[in-house]
């Protein structure tokens, strides 16, 4: 569904709410200001805006029934949203550009080449992509001897240095492309002959919200295009690819302008264990390692750039960066690179999943523990695919990990949803069995990078509670352990547990490091001569390494901390929401924010009612959001005589 | 809270009825006041704990604890406010906008429309009127959680004219579509000014009436019910603003086709710059 047409039915309901409570009546009642003031309060904390003049009349009819109203607003989305901004301000899972969260695998590039006709075409490539081909392996399928021109990893050539463009012969330019008909130019690319073009004036119906640029819609003359040029093996469709193992290979001398500028891959001493084995072309196991994998189906696994070999000034897309008030309000319409692109489609999944648990009145707790979740297209391509190009790197497969277990299991991603569907939202009932709420989407992970950062945030926000340093003494310290230090241990005895349910995510990341490659105490990490073995320092802390122990970064050496580790962000989920302080905290949360102030002594027995509410009503907010719109707390949330608040008085 | 009664023009943009007006708007807009109303007292309410024989204690052991009045002597049967006692909270600047999207949304008949048709439309009626909405967002004190700003929930004098710049740009398109245009929409297609402008000059009687229906759209209830005689000041500033317009020289000058017009459009000003409007 929409999200505008889930505004359009929040509307509708108001319109059939306010039709429902005044049937029958049509004499004016006499209204107080404070009642007016209390109706225009309820519609701006329930249905966004400030009543509309039809409204009020509603609202002055003498059948007119406020807590009927109230119940019928509080079911539309308008009135999620207000509950779901309170969690969104607590958590800003919003990430600037310094998070990168395409990985260097899923993103296509692309530059011009002169053919021997004397045109010029734009043929895209991935940095990194391995090829047979020496001189072009890890790099663009054609050499700067072959193009005359030296491209840096990103941007254009510095002029005019190394910018002498030279002819492709035919021969040498249809053996390293491929003509491709691309996801982003066919609704249909997975058919053998796609033919469903790109047309803005029919895909507004067919894929509301996709505008791709115009440079990816034509070519290097601008002339509208039905295919792309692509290097070989990034066309490449299949699902797995053999490890490359190149034995040795000797690059065409190179010097100057003709040399490349990155060094030859050379990863045989990983891919020759691996021999016969079969790597996913979806991982970054299978980018780094095989020449046999590309970017699959109509380039289904990659998101293009239109700018010359530069992805961040490259724009994919128009859209809207930010959608404060909802993805079909958007307030500015820019070219979008990828990485725009999905960082605000991951944060719109948090924002989504909030809003459906509070619009089904779900049990509040599932913001930290439910499996399901909502899911658009470019998300839909990111769970396919994406998410797991984030592993296996060097280091993960000194652990013979090859093939990541994903948080989001890929083939519970609906099949029917594509990437050009920008606006259609879906509901995925089941992550996978690592899911957790919130706390395992790729938007948290990477907003918050490090597990005591995750801990914290949740403590926080779902138990309202902050790590305060007593009155200790600092004394200077070697102890690795701040659960023990003097100074650390006040917050650390508590977060370090916390954040152990985090241990087998990685920092500033989403992989998840599973326990057959990744012991909590690993024999293969132990000190050997004073030292850990190779890549053993990326996961192993060495703090907490000896000669008969190796701990995994998160444990800390702590007992409990096992036991966290093993549980995981589930754990995780399942602790915060049995902490006696989760209803107290959802209470205080909502209520201040519906208050517009903090809640103190004198509202004791207002936060017992709510919390008992809440409570009673198995943590679904809906009956405790209504017992604080009904409350005298509310009603009078702005009482200070106008007088005295002129005066200065902010009590 | 504080807030900041500085209407100040800080854009340095300028509004179709000049500068010299915004003094007049404000003012009528300040002096109204902010609630009317009862005054529950102040300071009697923190300082007096509620019993709270039933509830947990909220406060850790070594906090200082209230003195319940009647346990002082000679307060025994004093009678005790514990309400808190708070201003108007800011309006969420999202629902600011939705309800800007709302009330300037053009005909009826229309959907509301979105941000950018709304940027596009005051733009094309005049470039310098308004910038962009991406240019004002964080002003008017919406979070970017991209860099951790959080939500602003006092108000500033650079939001507060924001705020001003945003709806007189508002008023200004509405007043033109709806009032002076040549050939008004019907009645019923009226977002805001869904009333006739008589021919001759307007007097109290029927400037109550329509400012009644403007006063429940920016405000939400009847003017009738406005502390301080809100609709003479109104009026007030309903006839200087018109007449300033016409005088026969020296008048500032104004793209509205009628004089009338800059009256219900200074109406306009004073009511979405009002502290009523902008908090609840």
């Amino acid at each position: 569904m929409r999200l505008s047409d889930r505004r359009t039915l929040g509307v509708t309901a108001v319109a059939a709410a306010l039709a429902s409570l005044v049937s029958g009546g049509e004499a004016q009642a006499q209204r107080t200001i404070d009642e007016y003031r209390y109706f225009r309060s309820l519609s701006i904390d329930l249905v966004g805006r400030i009543p509309t003049r039809a409204e009020i009349a509603a609202f002055e009819q003498p059948a007119f029934n406020v807590e009927s109203w109230i119940d019928m607003q509080l079911a539309t989305p308008e009135a999620a949203e207000r509950l779901r901004r309170i969690y969104m301000d607590r958590l800003r899972l919003e990430v600037n550009t310094v998070v990168q969260l395409n990985p260097r695998g899923s993103l296509l590039r692309r530059i011009p080449v002169q053919r021997a006709n004397g045109t010029t075409v734009w043929v895209y490539y991935r940095m990194g992509q391995r090829r047979a081909n020496v001189d072009i392996d890890g790099t663009m399928c054609f050499s700067p001897r072959e193009l005359g021109v030296q491209y840096p990893s990103t941007g254009e050539p510095r002029t005019p240095m190394c910018n002498t463009p030279r002819a492709v012969s035919d021969a040498v330019f249809n053996a390293r492309v491929t003509r491709v008909r691309p996801w982003w130019l066919y609704r249909d690319y997975r058919a053998a002959n796609p033919t469903q073009r790109y047309n803005p004036a029919t895909w507004a119906t067919i894929a509301p919200g996709y505008n791709p640029v115009e440079g990816l819609l034509e070519d290097a003359a601008g002339n509208p295009v039905n295919d792309v040029f692509v290097c070989n093996e990034e066309a490449g469709t299949a699902a797995t690819g053999r490890p490359f193992v190149a034995g040795t290979r000797t690059p065409t001398p190179a010097t100057g302008c003709d040399a490349r500028l990155t060094g030859v891959p050379n990863t045989d001493s990983l891919t020759t264990p691996m021999m016969g084995r079969a790597l996913s072309c979806e991982t970054q196991t299978g980018f780094n390692l095989s020449t046999e994998c590309g970017c699959g189906p109509g380039l289904e696994r990659c998101l293009p750039g239109a700018a010359i070999n530069n992805l961040n000034a490259g724009a994919m897309v128009n859209g809207a960066i930010r959608a404060p008030i909802g993805n079909e309000n958007a307030f500015e319409n820019r070219a979008l690179t990828s990485g725009d692109w999905m960082r605000l489609w991951l944060s719109q999944e948090a924002a989504y999943f909030m809003d459906a648990i509070f619009q089904a009145n779900r049990d509040v707790r599932d913001i930290v523990r439910a499996r399901d979740t909502y899911i658009n297209g470019p998300l839909a391509m990111f769970y396919r695919s994406e998410q797991q190009q984030s592993c296996c790197n060097t280091n993960h497969l000194r652990f013979d990990y090859t093939n990541p277990t994903s948080l989001f299991v890929p083939a519970n991603v609906p099949p029917a949803l594509l990437t050009h569907d920008v606006d259609r939202w879906a509901r995925v009932p089941d992550r996978g069995p690592l899911a957790s709420g919130i706390l395992t989407m790729p938007i948290f992970l990477t907003k918050y990078g490090t597990r005591r950062a995750r801990a914290h945030v949740l403590y926080q926000s779902f138990m309202c509670q902050e790590f305060v340093a007593g009155n200790g003494t600092l004394t200077p310290s070697d102890e690795p352990n701040l659960a023990i230090r003097e100074g650390c241990r006040d917050c650390h005895r508590a977060l370090e547990p916390m954040s152990a349910f985090f241990t087998r995510v990685a920092e500033n990341d989403w992989t998840y490091l599973p326990a057959l490659q990744f012991p909590l105490d690993s024999t293969r990490c132990r000190l050997a001569g004073g030292a850990m073995a190779v890549g053993c320092n990326a996961f192993y802390d060495p703090s907490f390494t000896t000669a008969t122990q190796s701990w995994m970064r998160g444990i800390y050496n702590l007992t409990e901390a096992r036991a966290n580790a093993e549980a995981g962000p589930q754990g995780m989920g399942s602790f915060i929401a049995a902490q006696p302080q989760f209803a107290g905290c959802f209470v205080e949360n909502v209520a201040e924010s519906f208050l517009g102030r903090d809640l103190n002594v004198e509202d004791a027995a207002l936060r017992t009612q709510l919390q008992t509410t809440l409570s009673g009503a198995g943590f679904r907010a809906r009956a405790m959001v209504r017992q604080l719109l009904l409350s005298d707390a509310y009603r009078r949330a702005n009482n200070l005589s106008s007088t005295a608040w002129r005066a200065g008085a902010s009590r | 809270m504080k807030i900041a009664y500085e209407f100040k023009r800080a854009l340095g943009r300028r509004s179709l009825l000049g500068a010299a007006l915004s003094v007049a708007v404000a003012s009528a807009a300040c002096q109204d006041g902010t609630r009317s109303v009862a005054d529950t007292g102040v300071g009697g309410g923190s300082d007096s704990a509620t019993p709270l024989a039933d509830v947990p204690d909220p406060l850790p052991p070594d906090a200082n604890r209230a003195t319940p009045i009647e346990s002082i002597p000679g307060h025994e049967n004093v009678a005790q406010d514990t309400t808190p006692k708070r201003g108007p909270r800011m309006l969420p600047v999202e629902t600011y906008i939705r309800s800007y999207l709302q009330l300037f949304a053009g005909p009826m008949a229309r959907p509301t429309q979105t941000p950018l048709q709304v940027q596009g439309e005051i733009r094309a009626r005049d470039a310098t009127l308004f910038d962009t909405w991406n240019d004002y967002l964080a002003s008017m004190g919406l979070p970017d959680h991209r860099v951790d700003i959080n939500r602003n929930t006092q108000t500033s004098p650079l939001m507060l004219a924001t705020l001003e710049r945003t709806g007189i740009a508002l008023c200004d398109v509405t007043v033109a579509n709806e009032l002076d245009a040549m050939t008004p929409p019907p009645m019923a297609n009226r977002r805001v000014f869904a009333f006739d402008q008589p021919a001759g000059a307007l007097d109290l009687a029927g400037f109550r009436t329509r400012f009644d229906l403007l006063h429940r759209t920016f405000l939400g209830y009847p003017a009738s019910l406005a502390p301080d005689n809100r609709a003479q000041r109104f009026f007030t500033l309903y006839q200087s603003t018109v007449a300033r317009f016409s005088a026969a020289t020296g008048a500032p000058a104004t793209t509205f086709r009628l004089k009338s017009s800059t009256g219900w459009a200074a109406v306009c000003y004073a009511l979405i710059r009002h502290p009523e409007f902008q908090m609840y």
